[in-house]
């Protein structure tokens, strides 16, 4: 799912993982292309099949902790101002507002999945193949 | 119909965030959440089943809410005072003029500066009624569980009621030093500090606080300042009194129902102290709603007399009826010299600018 070749910075802090499931979908959610608010709401739930149902708060709170950390930024969409039909009327009417990954974001990312590799594989190992 | 009521409500709950966490995100979210509502809208599921969906969906906010906040909160606080977005309410410079004068609080606002009083009220009705039906049962000890000796005792929910009303202040209280000390927190100030008194003197139904009746006020107050990781606070508090005195008359007069109900209805309940009751906290509320509607400083001064005079008016019956004129006369004077007094900080505020601006 993840490039081989994704950097892995040891200089990302301890206390940034592991990360908590909502901001780890979030993180995998961003992590082809920007998105915007309901994008993410709406990929989280399909991500996580429906495990994790994200509440608008906690959507923002998080993305504003990742904003704070450098994990995320934000950027506006100058070309989404005309032509789309929304019924709530008024982010078609504004620049729309999209998160997407730093350097600093993949960074972080590849981390926590080489954290839960390692997990995976020790589980595995002690497990062996009769599994659980 | 119902979507609509739940953006209503939502924008409402949007309101609580930090302003500048607002500044931020609030209209991201107020169209993330409508375009939720709307897709569960479309989602062609049964009439009953949609609105079951969106009031879930409305209820999950409301239960992330205290978490969200939180995290709020703490970006708030990451943004240091480098980033200053120009709509900020909160612990800011240069604010004072652009708020304090001509500045007039929204309904929601005004409701809630009414609130204390709404709360007081409903509280000593309560026990008003259940005092005169007679309905007692065992009371007791609210610090060690223990009950009383000797029946009859009042009921627990009279001894609960007025501390909850109380605990019910210092967290809006604690809510309103986080958003900046906006006017209608200065009302749940004054009630926080009448319960903080109350309590700290003598003996209630078997219970001494003494000085732990302060707790929860200074509780709130250390809470505030923690959160705000600064104490800025405090000198917002003197900031907002220095530059709208009529802020602190808000204060004292949250004094004015307990005191009505210290001085007519303290213990000697009848059907003729329970409509009373009603009448002086509605008028007492709706005193405070028109303050903090009202724009003048005069506006507001007069509102909270104009209140207060009608409720020595009409309020204290029993005094008229005892035929205590003069006392009565004086405690009413009095009371409304207490409540201008902080205009004595008005006038020190303007021969002060008078002298800065010459």
């Amino acid at each position: 799912m993840f490039k081989q070749d994704l950097p892995i910075d040891e200089e990302v802090p301890a206390e940034l993982t592991p990360l908590r499931e909502p901001t780890l979908f979030i993180l995998l959610t961003l992590y082809k292309e920007r998105k915007h608010g309901y994008a993410i709401l709406k990929d989280v739930e399909a991500l996580s099949e429906g495990r994790v149902v994200l509440s608008t708060g906690t959507l923002y709170g998080a993305l504003a902790r990742l904003l704070a950390q450098g994990v995320i930024r934000k950027s506006t969409d100058d070309s989404a101002s005309s032509g789309s039909n929304n019924r709530s009327g008024s982010i078609d009417n504004q620049k729309r507002k999209y998160y997407e990954l730093t350097q600093f974001g993949y960074r972080v990312l590849a981390v926590e999945i080489k954290r839960m590799r390692t997990i995976l594989a020790t589980a595995n190992r002690e497990l062996g193949a009769e599994g659980i | 119909m119902l979507g609509g009521v739940l953006t209503r409500l939502y924008a409402h709950l949007l309101k609580l965030y930090p302003d500048r966490f607002m500044d931020e995100f609030g209209g991201e979210m107020a169209d993330v959440f409508t375009q939720t509502l709307t897709g569960l809208d479309d989602s062609g599921s049964p009439p009953i089943t949609r609105r079951l969906k969106m009031a879930r969906l409305f209820l999950r906010e409301v239960l992330d809410f205290p978490r969200t906040y939180l995290d709020a909160r703490r970006y708030q606080v990451s943004l240091g005072s480098g980033e200053t977005p120009a709509s900020s309410a909160s612990y800011r410079q240069g604010e004072v003029t652009e708020t304090w004068v001509g500045h007039r609080t929204s309904w929601t606002a005004a409701f809630v500066g009414a609130l204390p009083f709404l709360l007081f009220g409903l509280a000593y009705l309560i026990e008003g009624i259940t005092e005169l039906g007679g309905h007692y049962g065992p009371g007791f000890n609210l610090l060690d569980g223990t009950l009383l000796a000797g029946p009859p005792h009042r009921p627990a929910i009279i001894l609960t009621l007025p501390i909850a009303v109380y605990i019910v202040c210092v967290l809006v209280l604690l809510f309103g030093i986080l958003k900046g000390f906006p006017r209608w927190s200065y009302a749940y100030l004054g009630m926080s500090i009448y319960f903080g008194w109350y309590y700290s003197n003598g003996r209630y139904y078997g219970v001494v606080y003494g000085l732990w009746a302060w707790l929860p006020l200074f509780a709130a107050i250390i809470l505030g300042l923690l959160l705000n990781r600064s104490l800025k606070p405090l000198p917002r508090l003197f900031q907002g009194t220095w530059n709208d005195w009529t802020r602190l008359t808000f204060t004292l007069y949250a004094f004015a129902l307990p005191v009505d109900t210290i001085v007519f209805f303290d213990g000697d309940w009848g059907v003729l102290q329970l409509y009373g009751l009603v009448f002086d906290t509605v008028l007492l509320a709706a005193g405070a709603v028109v303050f903090l509607r009202s724009r003048t400083t005069w506006g507001r001064v007069l509102s909270l007399l104009a209140a207060f005079l009608i409720l020595f008016l009409v309020g204290f019956r029993e005094g008229w009826m005892d035929g205590h004129f003069w006392p009565m006369v004086s405690a009413t004077l009095l009371y409304m010299g207490f409540l201008l007094l902080p205009g004595v900080i008005g006038l020190l505020r303007g021969g002060v600018n008078a002298l800065t601006s010459r």
